[in-house]
């Protein structure tokens, strides 16, 4: 609901396996993006959760459009030797679409309206044929924050009863007490000292941070402007999403007597 | 059906906050003849803003150094109508609102200038409202421009703990559907009051008024309504006419009728144009824009015309109005033919603003306002009371321990008692 999140945008798997080409860096990579003026310089990284695939990351790629609006825009990368030409979807003022990456140094390159170019503001290598190449670099640190996740589910009490359920779709949410209480089954047994070794520890992050109220869904006959109500938790935060154009949203909830009230801010950087 | 009765009455209790509405029946509200009037007046009357706000609301505000491509942009990802304005320069001020008016003023100011240059090209998007020269013009400037046209409004705003009845007098007043609700302590803008909210608030909460004689009179009887002079269009009219009837006759929906029986087929408002910007055109008929509003819009096409008898009682067509969710109704004859048109406005003035305009100037009665509740109180009023019980309880610890331990040091530990409940 409250995602600025261009639409269309959707993720490409690839076809076949490929070898990894390059040496491994651990350098922390940035995210390539066409920006002409400094008005889109974006020091928020769009690193989005980690598919099924363990071993790659997903990367957004974006080409911005400067004076003419490309018909077509693809792009094309050393990650399965420059075999795929992957077409990105046009958004309003850009073309972008994700693509999932193996840790290490990859370089690619761009075909606007059948021509190959390179990003200008990116990072750039020279090739064997006397031209230029984007790169980028993954560093699996990028992505800690959601392993942090994971690893907090796995050892908290939800983690290891939600482990028994086999949960049909996979979710940060935490479950709360009562969705637990389900998975339970009473017994007579009287439980001895050791299962209460299996204690949880506190989590790394706070679960809450993920319940963001602007990302669940409303029904479509509600008022636009009603939300669900927050936990308390949730009150006197602040969120951003990414930023985008050139415009930063913020958002924050407060408490007013017995109801809430949730402030988005648009503002321009 | 029955599944969407539950899904709106959810709604309905939803929005309007009810579960935390003490709502007691006082003498003030009860009706004191058959025919009173008054009685869904004094009901507004009673009840502050506050009660009308949903429990959980989304606020919108847009700060004014935003370009206007990039605020339409912002507009349509929150699907709202209407969004705040705030001023940096003045520490954050709320001091305008830009709504769906706007967009339409945008998009046929650039659709004039080009057809008057005689360009090839007449479509329009987004990218190219960029390129406008006006769809770079940052909101300040915008409203500058506005300024100097002689159109720009102040903002006009309500506090949360002003009385609903007063809301609704300015709502007319001004001529406006919409109004900031404001804390009086802080100026952080709470919800916007809509015609649509205060309707549904006297619809739940006043349904107990229904037995009044004039409730079940029709409409055209009570001269509820517009039915003459109505201000109509036809599938093969041009969009932009269209568009320019909204803007500049003052109404906000058009009914869509067929040329030889005047029969209803559509209604257009001005949010439905919105949805121009993404069909990239305005070059086209009333009919093919409405083609493109039900292949993607929420309602069936069916479900877009809402109407009532034309000799169907008042309490009825306020039924329609809330159970549609609408911001107007067309009253047809036997045949499906136009009569009339009534809209929010009239109905709230008729019901509220024109029984009720002398109750402003009296204050309301405190009895239901008065009580209070740990849970209606602010930050401030809550960690006030906590300092104060930690400082009493410091007090009394230091007394009672004085006299047995004079040989040892006071007791240095603090903390404070919760807060007293009343219940």
């Amino acid at each position: 609901m409250g995602n600025n999140q261009p639409g269309g945008m959707y993720k490409r798997d690839r076809p076949y396996d490929s070898e990894k080409s390059g040496s491994h860096s651990r350098s922390r990579g940035g995210i390539p993006s066409s920006s002409p003026s400094n008005e889109d310089e974006c020091p928020v990284q769009m690193k989005i959760a980690k598919g099924d695939d363990k071993s790659k990351f997903p990367v957004v790629f974006k080409w911005n459009i400067n004076n003419a609006t490309p018909r077509q825009v693809y792009i094309c990368g050393s990650w399965d030797g420059w075999n795929t030409k992957i077409p990105l979807v046009k958004s309003t003022s850009d073309f972008s679409t994700i693509v999932d990456l193996e840790p290490g140094k990859h370089e690619y390159k761009f075909m606007v309206d059948s021509k190959w170019v390179v990003d200008d503001n990116q990072q750039k290598t020279g090739n064997n044929l006397g031209g230029e190449n984007n790169v980028v670099m993954i560093d699996e640190a990028d992505f800690e924050v959601f392993d942090a996740l994971d690893k907090d589910l796995a050892s908290s009490n939800a983690g290891e009863a939600l482990r028994n359920s086999h949960p049909t779709k996979e979710s940060h949410d935490t479950p709360n007490d009562r969705e637990l209480e389900k998975l339970h089954q009473f017994g007579q047994e009287t439980p001895t000292r050791v299962d209460f070794n299996k204690a949880a520890a506190p989590p790394v992050l706070p679960p809450h941070l993920l319940q963001v109220i602007l990302n669940k869904d409303t029904p479509v006959q509600c008022d636009p402007n009603v939300l669900p109500e927050p936990d308390h938790v949730m009150l006197n935060h602040l969120y951003a999403l990414s930023i985008k154009d050139g415009v930063m949203v913020l958002s924050a909830t407060h408490r007013y007597r017995k109801k809430f009230v949730t402030t988005l801010l648009y503002k321009p950087i | 059906m029955s599944s969407f009765k539950d899904i709106h009455h959810q709604r309905i209790s939803h929005m309007t906050g009810s579960k935390s509405t003490t709502m007691t029946e006082s003498d003030e509200v009860l009706p004191k003849t058959p025919n009173d009037k008054e009685a869904f007046a004094r009901l507004l009357w009673i009840n502050q803003c506050y009660e009308a706000m949903p429990s959980s609301s989304k606020m919108v505000v847009f700060d004014q150094g935003l370009l206007m491509h990039k605020a339409f942009n912002g507009l349509l990802a929150q699907s709202t109508r209407h969004v705040l304005l705030s001023d940096p320069d003045f520490g954050g001020k709320l001091d305008g609102i830009l709504s769906v008016t706007d967009f339409i003023k945008v998009m046929l100011k650039i659709y004039r200038e080009r057809t008057k240059c005689e360009k090839e090209s007449t479509e329009l998007d987004m990218t190219q409202i960029a390129n406008e020269e006006i769809g770079n013009l940052s909101i300040r400037q915008y409203r500058e421009l506005v300024k100097k046209e002689g159109n720009l409004r102040p903002l006009v705003s309500v506090d949360a703990s002003g009385s609903l009845l007063d809301a609704a007098c300015i709502l007319a007043e001004h001529r406006v559907h919409r109004i900031p609700v404001i804390d009086p302590l802080d100026g952080s803008a709470l919800f916007i009051l809509t015609h649509k909210r205060i309707l549904k608030f006297l619809w739940l909460f006043g349904k107990h008024l229904a037995p009044l004689e004039y409730l079940h009179k029709s409409p055209k009887e009570l001269g509820i309504g517009t039915w003459s002079g109505i201000r109509v269009v036809f599938p093969d009219t041009q969009l932009v006419d269209c568009l320019d009837i909204l803007l500049n006759k003052g109404v906000s929906g058009l009914p869509v009728v067929e040329r030889e029986t005047f029969k209803v087929v559509d209604m257009y408002s001005r949010f439905d144009a919105v949805g121009i910007a993404l069909e990239n055109r305005l070059d086209i008929t009333v009919k093919e824009a409405l083609a493109f509003k039900s292949q993607g819009g929420p309602m069936k096409n069916d479900e877009r015309v809402v109407s009532v008898r034309d000799n169907e009682s008042f309490w009825k067509a306020v039924n329609v109005l809330v159970d549609h969710n609408v911001h107007r109704l067309c009253a047809v004859n036997e045949h499906g033919g136009i009569e009339g048109v009534i809209s929010l406005s009239d109905v709230i003035n008729f019901m509220v603003v024109q029984p009720g305009s002398h109750l402003r100037n009296i204050t309301a009665p405190k009895k239901h306002w008065a009580r209070h509740h740990t849970g209606d109180m602010n930050d401030k009023e809550l960690r006030e009371i906590l300092l104060t019980n930690a400082a009493n309880f410091e007090h009394e610890s230091s007394n009672s321990s004085s006299p047995s331990n004079s040989a040892l040091p006071s007791n240095q530990n603090s903390y404070s008692k919760p807060p007293t409940h009343h219940h």
